[in-house]
């Protein structure tokens, strides 16, 4: 299964949300983002690498405490310049060959580096916020994720302050929706690239995150 | 998928009809089959079968939740009589391999825009400043022929006012000379071109602070 973690704007915990499904599916993370990656390892190859045909995917994954193993994105403007977008099929069916299941974590917008792992995954999970610019923001990449038949598992309405209308959101959005509370203990998911589920098992967060990397098996399942 | 598959046979033709219903949390394409042993009599409007139809059966693609009733005819004489359903139609629901359709990544390539930062990711500091390499090979060449030349020049130039060091001598060979006269016809070129684009570059790139503004 190829899961792409999406958003139509960033900042709404697609790094975070994916590094912690990553950890609880046991499958490897891809920092997809070509010019903003969050997923950064400084002494490493990056995916910059694998697109340029420097390296194979698998000499650019990094293993991380907990096992958690990932591919960085890589930072410079040039890297992304000289990045051969369309190499990124390959090299995410190559990944799913050997591991199963990865997880993409996907830039916000819709450039070409948004859509295409889009266009290659079995399914997507769509990230929004509560505030109402991020809803428009989720419609739209909801509809690019329609036009290139990416299945969509569901939309996680992230850093929620209060227990949201799930009924609104999926009217409005036609698909399953989950919601994640406001937990500040997931910015450090970010900054130690240690996921939350791992830190603390028994947290309410924890088991939110996996009973949706369970809704994300199924739902792989159901298209087979 | 959910299927409920319903037969009636009516002067030797065979009705059947099929429910579905999508029970997956996501959009699936769907093939129903038909596994009577004739052919199948499609719905046809003006004579053309409708949209999903061909003769082996009838594909969709259904978004989660959604049920849809399909239903042919089939010149099948052969009574049915068993209870499984797979003896008469077959219900595949393709594999997400079919997702990962190539028309899809073409589609990504050529319709969305290139990757790139956001135009407020980048902050008019944090831009490296340094010249091409040729440029800067170019314009080192130029200062080596210079500082040549002003070593060459007599009395030395660090010793002179302004109004004496426009009147010096100099002692450079009229090759050299030629060539500094090139360079500075070069140089004062090239600063004429750099102002015009400058000037043209500032009218064409929006606002750092606009940007931010629109941006909250």
């Amino acid at each position: 299964m190829i899961c792409a973690v999406t958003s139509g704007k960033g900042g709404v915990g697609k790094s975070t949300v994916s590094l912690e499904l990553a950890a609880l599916l046991a499958a490897p993370v891809v920092d997809a983002d070509l010019t903003m990656a969050d997923l950064c390892l400084d002494t490493h190859t990056t995916l910059h690498d694998v697109l340029c045909a420097n390296c194979s995917p698998f000499d650019a994954l990094h293993r991380m405490a907990g096992d958690i193993l990932i591919l960085p994105g890589g930072k410079t403007l040039a890297g992304a310049r000289a990045a051969d977008i369309s190499r990124i099929k390959p090299t995410l069916e190559a990944l799913e060959q050997t591991f199963g299941t990865i997880i993409i974590d996907c830039p916000a917008g819709l450039a070409v580096d948004a859509g295409l792992p889009l266009a290659v995954a079995d399914v997507c999970l769509i990230i929004a916020s509560p505030e109402s610019y991020a809803l428009r923001d989720a419609i739209k990449i909801r509809e690019l994720a329609e036009t290139l038949q990416s299945g969509i598992a569901g939309i996680i309405i992230n850093q929620c302050h209060h227990e949201p209308d799930t009924d609104f959101y999926r009217n409005i959005l036609q698909a399953p929706i989950h919601t994640l509370p406001y937990e500040p203990q997931l910015k450090e998911t970010l900054s130690t690239l240690t996921p939350l589920c791992h830190r603390n098992t028994a947290h309410p967060i924890a088991d939110r995150l996996s009973r949706l990397a369970h809704e994300l098996i199924r739902a792989d399942a159901e298209t087979h | 998928m959910h299927s409920v598959v319903n037969t009636n046979q009516v002067s030797g033709v065979t009705l059947v009809s099929v429910i579905l219903k999508n029970t997956a949390p996501i959009k699936r394409r769907v093939k129903v089959v038909n596994e009577l042993d004739g052919p199948i009599l499609m719905p046809l409007t003006n004579g053309t079968p409708e949209i999903g139809w061909n003769q082996t059966g009838y594909t969709t693609v259904m978004a989660s939740g959604v049920k849809c009733s399909v239903g042919y005819a089939c010149p099948c004489l052969t009574s049915i009589e068993t209870n499984d359903t797979a003896d008469i139609v077959k219900i595949v629901t393709e594999p997400s391999t079919t997702q990962r359709a190539p028309a899809a990544v073409k589609h990504a390539i050529r319709t969305l825009g290139a990757a790139r930062p956001p135009a407020d990711a980048i902050s008019a500091t944090s831009i490296d400043a340094e010249l091409p390499s040729a440029v800067e090979r170019w314009l080192y060449e130029i200062s080596t022929r210079v500082e040549r030349a002003e070593a060459l020049t007599d009395p030395p130039l660090q010793a002179m006012s302004d109004t004496a060091s426009r009147h010096r001598t100099t002692s450079c060979p009229v090759p050299v000379l030629e060539e500094l006269y090139r360079d500075q016809a070069h140089l004062q070129t090239i600063r004429s071109r750099a102002e015009g684009l400058t000037q043209y570059l500032e009218r064409v790139i929006p606002d750092q602070e606009f940007l931010q503004c629109k941006n909250e």
